[in-house]
Formats: C-alpha cells, structure tokens, sequence
C-alpha cells in the first residue's frame, strides 16, 4: 500500500503544484476558517485522485499488480488521513507560534478536532458513495448530497434561535470531544467496511 | 509444473462466447496468441488475470489457482503489459520508479533504470507528453524490471515501429534464455510472434482453432494449390481448410495425411496456415 500512497501524493503533488503546498501549510495562518476550507479540500483529494485514476486508465493496471482490493480501497481513505495529520500538527504549532509574534489564532483545539473530524467524516461519506456508484455517478451523488446539506444548513441557521442553539452546541462539545472523535472513527470504519465488500463483489 | 494452464476456460457476453480455451505454458517457452480482432485474445489473458470472472473454466500460473488469496502474492512474479499503457498521466518515469519500488517485493532500480536508458526514454516527462511507443516501452521496462518469472503480454509490440519491435523482441528472447522464465503474449502481428514464439495458439470468434508448438506447425501442415477439378481427388481426412481463387483451389492440408503424393507440398508461413485456417467453408 506504501506504493498506492506514494503514487496518490505524487500524483496530487503533480498535478496540483503551489496550490497543494499551499493547502497543507494552510493550517499555519491560525485562521479557522481556512484551515477547515484546506481540510475539506484534502477530504475531496480521494474523489479527485479517483477521477484521475479513472481517466487514466490507472484502474486498469491495479487490477494486474500485486495488490488486493482492501489495500486499494483502504488507500483511498489513508490518503486523507496521511494529509490530515501533519495539518493538524501545523494548525496546533500555529496556537504556540503565532503568539509569539503578536499575533493571535482564531483557532483552538478543540475547534481544530472537531474540523479534523468533520473533514475525514465527510471524506468518508464521500468516499463509500463514489465506491458504490462509481466515480462518474458517484460525482453526482456527490453533489446532489452537498446541496442537501448546504440547504438544511441553512434552513436550520435561518430558524429562530437555531444560531444560539449551535453556539451552546459549540460551547459544551469541548466536554463531549472524544465522543466526535469515537463518532468519526466509527463511521470511518464502517465507511470503509462497506465500500472493501462492495468493491470486493464486483468484477 | 507448467507456468501457466487453463483448462475449459469459457467466459460467456450477449453475443460472444469465449469457449473452452485449454492452454499450457511450459517453463522457458513462449506463447503466442494470435487472432483477428475480437476474436477473444485480451478476454483470455484478463481471465487469465482475473480481472474479469470466468463463466467456467480454471486457470493455474505458477502453481497457483488463480482465483486463490495467494494469487495476489503470485502477481509479484507476474510482469503484465496491457494493450496501451495506463499510468498516471501527470506522473515522470522517476515517480513511477517510486511507485514500483513500494509495490514490487523485488523491484531492481537499476535494471529499470537500464531498460529506460536503453529505450531512451526521458526521466522528467511527464507520462501525458510521451508517444504510444514511449509509454508502451516504459510499460515493458516496469515488466521486466521486478524478477517476473511470467511475461503477460498483450499486444505489447503494438504502437511500436518496426525497429523498435525487433528491439523489443530480442529482449524478449534473453529474457525467456533463463529456463525459468516465460511468456504469453498476444499479438496481431504475425511475424513478430514467428520469431519469438515456440508454441502457437490461434483463436478465432471465440474458439481455440490450433494449439500446437511452431515445429509441429511446420512439420505437419501443408499446402497445395490444385485446379478446382483436381480438389476432388484430395482425400478428405487430410484437409484442414482451403480457399478459391479463381479456378485454382489452395488447400491447407496434414501432410502425413495426404495418400496422393503427385501435388507439391509448400511449407507454410505462420500467416498463411492462420490465413487459410479463418476462411469460411472449412471441410
């Protein structure tokens, strides 16, 4: 799998250029909100890593290497966690430098876990629905799923007192963290669980 | 133990049928797998890879069932080259030396980086700027490069000019000198497969017509060219197939089969026994 991973951050590095060297140092601006719109970008790496893959032809010469299909499909998944992690560690160095030069970040620690882990919890969702449809209806899906979010988002921020209700939310999931961290693992796990059978029947 | 055998392998499409395909690969032969298009060549060899699940039928390489877990181990000792090269496109011959090197337990660097040099490849283009020749080239230096004992090879000679394909033939010949080693290759290409291949199997609408080593070939078929008047004299049992032209009829036959010795016997081509063979109004 090592290969896979090499060939994914390659391959991102590749075709990507400055602008992934920028998404991973991102974290640094202390900025929350960019850190979380470079964390979901790197949730959106697999899809796009599996419409090159696609493209190119690359799926074809998998099948012909020395590799199972829990390993291919297990990669898809790491790539995002080998990205996240060291944006994690640049987001909490940026809590302990930035200061130091007066400056302060917006983010903190527990808004940082909770972005980490809304990032890979929707990698997850993302990632089983291309497995099952397919990277071209996957797509799609993709799509029609993120409008479906951003619409009860707003429906629900719009709603009186809703606003309140998620600052309250925000305030006490610090207590309540290893619960979201339980929560992404989890529906990783099962993400990932289903999208290796569901690989593994077809042929 | 043969490299590879396939027995009563079917493989069925609305409208095609792969049917029955019994081959075996000895250690140190090559075998060649001809066919017009269509005629079920690349549907064998991804059986034969299991990309694509039989209807029936088994396949064993190197010991080893290929529907088994331990197929995915016996890849490593599997060098493949598909009809057109599938890297990723915005990656360097560098980076897939990289990726190679993190799948291939027994990736040689060194003879990788021999080949590229070899077929003059550039290390720092990316894989979209190459010709089909260059990538099909890159794709046989990956092949050759991780201590395959298997050569899969389908059309791997076929974006190549002339040159290139007798280059790339000759490595091909070293590479099956070790007694260890073999390949199965598919090609349209008669003549190439001529030079390399000691046993030949051609397949025609999904059927395996002949299966014979290349000596046999020219040891027992034949042709004769006889006037259409004359062909009734032929005995039956010793033709294979023949084709009209004009007035003269040209028969492929068995030789030792053939009682009425007067006609001259010419020694076929590879492309003429496969020619005459696909001729429709077989005996």
């Amino acid at each position: 799998m090592i290969g896979l991973l090499k060939k994914d951050l390659l391959a991102i590095y590749r075709g990507f250029g400055i602008f992934f060297i920028g998404i991973l140092l991102a974290p640094l601006t202390g900025v929350s909100g960019i850190t979380a719109i470079a964390l979901i970008l790197v949730a959106v790496m697999p899809m796009l890593l599996m419409e090159l893959d696609n493209n190119s032809g690359w799926d074809k010469m998998l099948a012909t290497l020395p590799l199972n299909k829990t390993q291919i499909v297990l990669s898809k998944y790491f790539i995002s966690y080998v990205l996240a992690l060291p944006m994690g560690l640049l987001s909490l160095l940026s809590t302990k430098i930035l200061p130091l030069f007066d400056i302060y970040p917006s983010i903190n620690y527990t808004t940082l876990i909770v972005t980490i882990c809304g990032a890979l919890t929707f990698m997850s969702i993302n990632n089983l629905i291309l497995y099952i449809f397919g990277v071209t209806k996957g797509k799609i899906a993709y799509a029609i799923f993120f409008a479906l979010f951003y619409l009860i988002s707003r429906f629900l921020l719009d709603s009186e007192g809703m606003l309140e209700n998620l600052q309250t939310i925000i305030i006490n999931i610090d207590e309540k963290l290893i619960f979201v961290v339980l929560g992404t693992f989890i529906i990783n796990l099962v993400s990932i669980i289903i999208a290796v059978v569901k690989v593994k029947l077809i042929k | 133990m043969d490299a590879l055998s396939t027995k009563n392998l079917t493989k069925k499409y609305d409208g095609f049928t792969l049917d029955n395909i019994n081959l075996s690969l000895k250690k140190g032969r090559v075998l060649g797998l001809v066919g017009g298009n269509g005629a079920g060549k690349s549907t064998t060899l991804n059986l034969i890879m299991n990309t694509i699940k039989a209807s029936s039928g088994d396949v064993e390489i190197l010991g080893v069932d290929n529907t088994s877990s331990k197929f995915t181990d016996i890849k490593q000792s599997i060098g493949v080259v598909l009809d057109n090269a599938y890297f990723p496109e915005v990656l360097t011959i560098k980076d897939i030396n990289k990726i190679m090197k993190g799948i291939y337990k027994f990736w040689n660097e060194a003879t990788f980086f021999s080949y590229i040099n070899e077929f003059g490849l550039p290390l720092n283009k990316k894989f979209k700027d190459f010709s089909k020749g260059m990538k099909m080239k890159l794709s046989i230096a990956v092949c050759l490069s991780h201590n395959a004992k298997l050569l899969i090879l389908d059309e791997a000679t076929g974006g190549l000019d002339p040159m290139a394909r007798e280059e790339i033939i000759d490595i091909f010949a070293k590479y099956v000198n070790d007694t260890d080693n073999s390949i199965i290759m598919s090609s349209h290409i008669v003549s190439d497969l001529e030079k390399i291949c000691d046993d030949i199997a051609f397949i025609h609408k999904g059927k395996l017509l002949l299966n014979e080593s290349k000596e046999v070939i020219y040891k027992e078929y034949g042709v004769i060219k006889v006037l259409k008047n004359d062909f009734e004299s032929i005995d039956k049992n010793a033709i294979i197939n023949y084709k009209i032209n004009g007035d003269s009829i040209e028969v492929l036959i068995f030789k030792e089969k053939l009682t009425n010795s007067h006609y001259e016997i010419i020694t076929p081509t590879l492309e003429e026994v496969i020619l005459l063979m696909t001729k429709e109004g077989v005996k």
